[in-house]
């Protein structure tokens, strides 16, 4: 899928009928990359931040785009933080993913990427995961406080056998 | 802002439901307690604030040109 024209059709607020005809015949975009997530709190420290579509990233690319649909200018960068930090894992009670409604097979956890300018450098926040219920397209961003993790994560070692030379996307 | 004195023992009751007790004062060091439904996050204020200033320098990493974005989308 063209992120681009996903954009454009999310600024007009409907799908054209022939994208429309495209997602549901070809069905090779997972549902969750389509519909919409709702953070009910919206995001910490930003509360009006409560509706965003995940958007795909360049093939093979093992991150994504999350684009709020109230404001235009906030588009995350998301990854899988276990595509980051294999052993990664979420210190959250049972009852607390009760109450996201949330159970461990169906979770999509989502960290957010981060270009610092000075030194440029890409870091991830593991500390703030999104954690999201596909299903029911809820999504919450829990702080693992005490777990060690680095809200400021380099992914400078991060390089592997995924990495693609830029612009691969076409 | 309100405020309230409070001594060691003694609590705040917010929304009916959240319960703060004031449970030591030694010196500059106040140990707080914090009772409250599991759906409401608690954090510490510095905490918050880094948390806050993160999610809004990461807001628009997916806005950016292609020459950053796409590196940064193929770590």
């Amino acid at each position: 899928m063209d992120p681009t024209s996903t954009l454009d059709e999310m600024k007009r607020g409907r799908p054209t009928p022939r994208q429309a005809a495209g997602d549901q015949g070809r069905g090779c975009t997972p549902d969750a990359a389509r519909k919409a997530i709702v953070f009910p709190d919206g995001l910490i420290g930003c509360p009006e931040w409560r509706r965003f579509v995940l958007l795909p990233g360049p093939p093979g690319s093992p991150a994504m785009r999350l684009q709020c649909l109230s404001h235009p200018s906030v588009c995350f960068v998301v990854a899988d933080p276990r595509r980051i930090q294999p052993d990664y894992q979420l210190t959250v009670s049972r009852e607390e993913m009760h109450d996201l409604g949330l159970d461990d097979s169906e979770t999509m956890i989502l960290c957010t990427l981060t270009v610092r300018d000075d030194p440029p450098t890409v870091t991830a926040n593991l500390l703030a995961p999104l954690v999201v219920n596909p299903r029911s397209g809820l999504g919450k961003q829990i702080v693992l406080a005490d777990s060690g993790y680095s809200a400021r994560h380099p992914l400078g070692a991060a390089r592997g056998p995924d990495e693609r030379p830029a612009g691969a996307g076409g | 802002m309100l405020v309230l004195g409070r001594k060691a023992g003694q609590s705040l009751v917010i929304c009916g439901n959240i319960v703060v007790t004031i449970l030591e004062v030694d010196g500059d060091r106040v140990k707080v307690g914090v009772e409250a439904p599991r759906e409401v996050s608690v954090l510490r204020g510095e905490l918050h604030a880094e948390m806050r200033d993160e999610n809004l320098l990461a807001s628009t990493a997916g806005s950016r040109g292609d020459q950053v974005v796409l590196p940064l989308m193929s770590f």
